[in-house]
């Protein structure tokens, strides 16, 4: 069975009488109230677990309320097939909210970076970590090392945090710890922090506050910091560039041989799956 | 209309009436045009849209199709529920290959940290800024300072080229000889390359299958070792062909030979079996190695200054992640006459999601 024939044709509806193919028995009663058992209730719903392949051609179908794929179910595009999933509306895939994909985290080596240290670059590669190391040029410490690495984001999300990933070369505690901060640049070259408060000095740097020459080095292994940043940040790489930038340890007591590896951005509240 | 027409109107179905044969002939007009859903297995051709709102409409069945095509219109959205938190896949795997031209790839040392050594004019210089001239190839070439600390170099392959979700099938590195060498290398001091992962705090390394990085799971072939199934080896350095070897069938203790280095194969698939016996082990050339096959001759080294690749070819096992994970290239059998191009990889993917 599938789609419903007609019972009678209609040259067998005459007006003034009654076919007696309706009266004889009850066959036409019987598969109407079949056929109308087994037809789609439109207006009030139900659940059908069809036989067969059910084919909508024609003018086609629109669903204008909520349409869900569930129970494992599937929409396949048919391999080769030329049909397209055309997004209108300049709209995209969705992702639900509380979706595992709508947040994620995106690495960017500091092997990436620049040494913005000015005149005397001190900033080399550290194949060890695949970072950055300050290197003590000739076995003397030159201070104002300084660094800058655009980082890798995620368009349309929601920037919380950044942990930068790094090695202290020794055991000491340098009168100045490094400074770590994240900004976006504008086209014109405007820098705009993107923290506000808890800061240890303007500008949106934050620095590390190790209580002592242990703990300051751990052991020579790799420490990692977070960086919060303000909420509410949403990229927007049609206008900004995002930067995390440090400027290393100095003062007294400083030294070479600070390794920065990584920068391990955090981005919440992806809504949708817009190209990046 | 948004339903069939009724019949007639409620207030004229009276009790004891008895209806006339329009009634019947609608009724019979109305079940031919409605959808059998419990049986399924026809099409519809309706002269308009069947618009389904209210409630909406679930599908639970893996095979429902887009035959003709849908399109999302006036607010409407795809959103990907939280039920299983997956993405668009695709029905077959797609493949894709991603090319980084070095020419903008940042200098990098291994094994020298000194300033110098880092800055760019003393590094690995972009092809024109050594020729002082245009056209010429765009590439890395290296000089003899540089390479006097060794040869090799270590190169981070920036995320945007790395497809995340992705098994990667083979990386190639594209190169040139700029002049005409005295000599052909030993094999292991030809051209290569080896791919690794390094996590955020350079603790950690992915093993990407098969893995010849120091303590991948690839190591040389040895003499007299006993090899579990699916091993992967490559040959000692004289007899480098240019492939790597999976072993695909052990027998007793699959135990190599302890006197005699198997025959290496040169074709992909080809087999060799090693201490046959008891405890062979057949290996099956599953792989090129990341390093220029061994020339015959200084001409065929040269190769008349023109480009060659070098392969690795990867065992399908391995899914990139370059949220987690920081992808290194350690380039090795470098010369002053050696200028690379670029590195291409090809991807294998079968899920649309964020890269």
């Amino acid at each position: 069975m599938t789609a419903f024939a007609r019972l009678l044709a209609d040259n067998q509806y005459v007006n003034g009488s009654i076919p007696p193919t309706i009266w004889a028995n009850g066959v036409w009663f019987q598969t109407l109230d079949t056929n109308q058992s087994k037809a789609w209730n439109g207006d009030v719903g139900g659940t059908w677990t069809s036989a067969a392949t059910l084919t909508m051609a024609g003018a086609g179908m629109w669903c204008c309320g909520p349409w869900q794929i569930s129970g494992g179910g599937q929409l396949i595009n048919p391999s080769s097939s030329g049909v397209r999933l055309t997004h209108g509306d300049n709209d995209y895939i969705v992702l639900q909210a509380g979706h595992a994909g709508a947040t994620r985290t995106l690495e960017t080596s500091f092997s990436l970076g620049r040494d913005i240290s000015g005149s005397t670059a001190r900033m080399v590669y550290s194949n060890t970590y695949d970072g950055l190391i300050n290197y003590q040029i000739g076995g003397t410490f030159v201070s104002g090392a300084r660094l800058a690495l655009p980082i890798d984001v995620h368009n349309g999300a929601t920037f919380s945090q950044v942990v930068f990933w790094f090695v202290i070369g020794s055991s000491h505690l340098p009168q100045s710890q490094p400074f770590f901060r994240v900004v976006k640049v504008d086209g014109s070259g405007n820098v705009t922090p993107l923290k506000s408060t808890g800061l240890t000095q303007a500008g949106g740097w934050v620095q590390l506050a190790a209580a002592n020459a242990g703990a300051y080095f751990a052991g020579g292994v790799a420490q990692s910091f977070t960086y919060t940043l303000d909420g509410g940040v949403v990229v927007d790489t049609s206008a900004f560039s995002y930067f995390a930038e440090i400027v290393d340890e100095d003062g007294t007591s400083a030294a070479g041989g600070n390794v920065y590896i990584t920068a391990v951005a955090t981005m919440t509240s992806i809504p949708d799956m817009r190209p990046q | 209309v948004s339903h069939g027409d009724f019949v007639r109107p409620s207030h004229q179905w009276a009790g004891e009436m008895v209806p006339g044969q329009a009634d019947y002939q609608r009724l019979d007009v109305a079940q031919w045009k409605s959808v059998n859903v419990t049986d399924g297995n026809a099409t519809y051709t309706p002269t308009g849209p069947v618009i389904i709102g209210g409630a909406g409409m679930s599908l639970t069945n893996a095979s429902s199709r887009l035959q003709g095509g849908a399109q999302t219109a006036l607010g409407g959205r795809v959103i990907l529920g939280t039920g299983d938190n997956g993405f668009p896949v695709l029905s077959s795997i797609r493949t894709r290959t991603i090319t980084w031209r070095l020419f903008d790839a940042p200098g990098m040392l291994f094994g020298d940290q000194s300033p110098n050594s880092m800055r760019d004019e003393n590094y690995a210089l972009p092809s024109y800024a050594l020729q002082g001239q245009a056209p010429v190839p765009l590439g890395l070439a290296f000089s003899a300072a540089f390479l006097a600390g060794g040869g090799v170099t270590q190169l981070s392959i920036p995320r945007r080229y790395i497809h995340t979700g992705a098994s990667i099938s083979s990386i190639s590195m594209q190169l040139r000889l700029t002049s005409r060498p005295t000599s052909v290398p030993a094999p292991n001091a030809l051209p290569n390359f080896i791919l690794t992962a390094f996590n955020a705090g350079a603790t950690a390394l992915q093993t990407i299958n098969p893995d010849r990085y120091v303590g991948g799971n690839m190591g040389v072939w040895q003499l007299n070792h006993s090899y579990p199934l699916n091993s992967y080896v490559s040959p000692t350095n004289p007899n480098l062909n240019g492939y790597w070897f999976k072993a695909t069938s052990i027998s007793g203790t699959g135990t190599s030979s302890n006197t005699t280095e198997p025959v290496w194969p040169n074709i992909i698939n080809n087999t060799v079996t090693d201490n046959p016996g008891a405890n062979q082990i057949v290996w099956t050339c599953a792989g090129r190695i990341g390093m220029l096959f061994p020339p015959s001759s200084v001409d065929t080294f040269y190769n008349g200054g023109q480009p060659q690749t070098v392969t690795f070819d990867f065992d399908g096992t391995n899914t990139l992640d370059a949220t987690a994970w920081k992808y290194v290239l350690l380039i090795g059998g470098l010369q002053p006459y050696i200028m690379i191009h670029s590195i291409s990889m090809l991807f294998v993917y079968s899920v649309l999601s964020f890269e």
